[in-house]
């Protein structure tokens, strides 16, 4: 078997050859095809990563942590449903392996108040010298990020504007405690954040930790969000954190984040399934067309290699055997121009508009994946075969003198 | 005199072939048998049916209406396997176009119908050589079609019917793409390997230098047998599966 094998693929070697420029034609289709798909795979993902990235470390971190059933339902008194003994779990959390950092947070509504300007906002109260560390993607626009300053605080570029306060200004920040009583701080702007995402640029702010804990007289967090070395550690953390009993649950940021980030993701993946059916249409199109020629010139050889006791599966194998080569050159072509092609015109990225409920534009690398080199060089050969098949087997069906019928 | 066992039987055979909604008669109700170990031609005008005949024979067209007996046994609802397994390792071809592998050597073209019958690659090899050599071209061996000329390349196709050792060579208009040279000896070749190897030949041909070589000609027009005419001058050596004939006749129409 392995030396019919052999056998065949030698004569559809030699036979690829008999018509160089039409075996170059489809060896260039395949090629096409191929590093498209290669290269817009590596697109998806350069900007699917981005996504992520800059969501992870932005706003969310890898994922957050709150009491059991915290975020299924809205509470009169969310304050009752926090965690409020923290330090056991953060402490606990620091020794599992994969964490490299923990944020305790408050999130809450508060009135800002600078001038005679008076303006709602959500705020969150957060570590800010550990977060400063982690939340690297978050622009600054103007300032500084909040890191150790008692009594800064970080606006969002659309609550700035609307406050018309700049980095120096003095907010005053008025929220009601856990007890219903009123209390306010006078803080000082210390930066401009601009995460792209309107709905919270237009009404964030972030204070440190304590003086949130202080303004709400509270010693509980509302959740603890982490920062972990790589994605995969998501996992394993949350199930050592929040297994059952714990009273815990953990959300990883993709459901925090589902309506821009997941649904980003879901509705570019779906794309992409799309375009890659639509490019496997046009390949196999492509090769059946210039096969078709071929086959046809080859009828009378079919007719004789039928004459001769080869049966319709021979045949028709024969003619797979030199597809699947064309196919294999093409591919690897592709996937050969496309590495070069990212590693060197593509090498410093591409700046892309702002997406859909963003507001600001991003530099997209093109990120290959060697696993969809594979699958693309496979993808590629089958277009290769499928496309030969489709165009031999209505020579192969043909019987004997119909095939000779041409001699 | 020993009866001679026909290798084939024809029996009200009748062909059409299908051109629209309408049916061509291309055979019309004919009955023959030719005999084995003699080279018979099949001769006509363009249209008469002799290359229907031919690939009927052959197994390339199939038996639409009566029956071919072959070596007494019937062709007719042989399955498709059973065909393929006849034209292996009965029947050798050759066409008028050769019909070469380009991208083969001749040596190559000649082995390639070899490997479905259980031959090693070196015994392949040999016959193929041997084959190469009872043509005349052992020296053209590693040639390819498109280095040779065209009497050199049918000498290739005939290699290649032969190194199957059939039983029947079939020949459809052998040497309608030669010259009126080359052709002769073509045929001069093909008769001598006729005789010394045994081999039946039945050839469908319009050229009369072709069948001046026959022992029996069929005549055909318009899908009807017109007549047969035997040779029986016979200088076929005795093989395996032919009886001596030792007579000798003028030609005779039956």
């Amino acid at each position: 078997m392995v030396r019919d094998l052999a056998a065949l693929f030698h004569l559809a070697a030699r036979n690829v050859f008999r018509n160089p420029r039409r075996s170059l034609l489809v060896v260039l289709t395949v090629a096409a095809g191929a590093g498209s798909l290669f290269l817009f795979d590596g697109f998806n993902t350069g900007i699917l990563n981005q996504y992520r990235e800059g969501t992870i470390h932005s706003r969310f971190g890898h994922g957050e942590l709150n009491t059991a059933g915290y975020r299924e339902q809205v509470f009169e008194k969310p304050w009752e449903h926090w965690i409020q003994d923290p330090t056991p779990i953060m402490d606990k959390l620091k020794t599992l392996p994969g964490v490299q950092h923990v944020f305790p947070r408050i999130g809450f509504f508060a009135l800002l108040t600078k001038g005679g300007i008076s303006l709602s906002g959500r705020g969150q109260g957060i570590d800010g010298a550990e977060e400063a560390k982690f939340f690297t993607k978050l622009r600054i626009s103007d300032g500084v990020t909040l890191s150790d300053q008692p009594d800064g605080i970080l606006l969002g570029q659309g609550l700035a504007h609307s406050l018309g306060a700049k980095p120096g200004d003095t907010v005053t920040v008025l929220a009601n405690t856990i007890y219903g009583s009123i209390n306010g701080a006078d803080l000082t702007v210390v930066g401009i954040f601009l995460t792209g995402t309107k709905e919270f640029d237009d009404s964030g702010f972030r204070i440190p930790l304590s003086v949130a804990q202080t303004l709400l007289d509270t010693k509980s967090i509302e959740s603890i969000a982490l920062g972990l070395n790589t994605l995969e550690d998501w996992d394993p953390v949350s199930k050592a954190i929040a297994g059952p009993g714990s009273g815990l649950e953990a959300t990883p940021f993709a459901v925090l984040d589902k309506v821009f980030y997941q649904n980003a993701v879901d509705w570019l993946s779906s794309q992409f399934q799309i375009i890659k059916y639509i490019i496997f249409f046009i390949v196999i199109l492509g090769i059946f067309s210039t096969v078709s020629t071929s086959v046809l010139e080859r009828k009378e050889e079919v007719g004789n290699l039928r004459a001769n006791g080869e049966s319709r599966l021979n045949v028709l194998s024969l003619f797979l055997a030199e597809g699947a080569l064309l196919g294999f050159a093409g591919a690897f072509l592709g996937l050969a121009l496309v590495l070069i092609f990212n590693n060197t015109v593509l090498a410093n990225g591409f700046v892309m508009p702002p997406s859909p409920g963003l507001t600001r534009s991003f530099r997209v690398f093109v990120e290959l994946q060697p696993s969809s080199a594979l699958e693309t060089f496979f993808l590629g050969s089958a277009c290769a075969l499928v496309g030969t098949a489709i165009a031999a087997v209505k020579v192969v069906r043909l019987s004997i003198g119909e095939a000779l019928r041409a001699i | 005199m020993d009866k001679v066992e026909p290798l084939f039987q024809c029996k009200n055979l009748a062909f059409h072939y299908p051109l629209g909604t309408v049916e061509v008669p291309a055979l019309h109700a004919l009955d023959l048998t030719l005999s084995p170990g003699q080279m018979t031609c099949f001769a006509g005008p363009s249209g008469s049916g002799k290359s229907t005949l031919l690939r009927i024979l052959g197994l390339i067209e199939p038996i639409q209406t009566g029956d071919v007996l072959y070596r007494g046994t019937s062709l007719k609802g042989l399955s498709e396997k059973q065909k393929n397994q006849i034209r292996r390792t009965e029947l050798g071809f050759i066409f008028q176009h050769f019909v070469l592998f380009d991208t083969l050597t001749a040596v190559e073209n000649v082995e390639y119908f070899l490997k479905h019958r259980g031959f090693s690659a070196k015994e392949k090899r040999e016959r193929a050589l041997n084959a190469l050599n009872a043509v005349g071209l052992g020296a053209q061996a590693r040639q390819r079609p498109r280095q040779m000329s065209g009497g050199q390349r049918q000498r290739v196709a005939i290699a290649r019917a032969l190194a199957k050792d059939p039983r029947v060579i079939i020949a459809d208009e052998p040497t309608a793409s030669l010259d009126q040279a080359t052709g002769q000896q073509i045929m001069s070749l093909l008769s001598e390997l006729g005789k010394t190897q045994g081999v039946t030949v039945v050839l469908a041909s319009h050229d009369p230098m072709a069948m001046s070589f026959a022992q029996q000609i069929v005549r055909l027009k318009d899908g009807h047998l017109q007549a047969v005419e035997s040779r029986s001058k016979l200088t076929v050596a005795p093989a395996a599966h032919v009886a001596p004939r030792t007579e000798e006749a003028p030609w005779c129409a039956i």
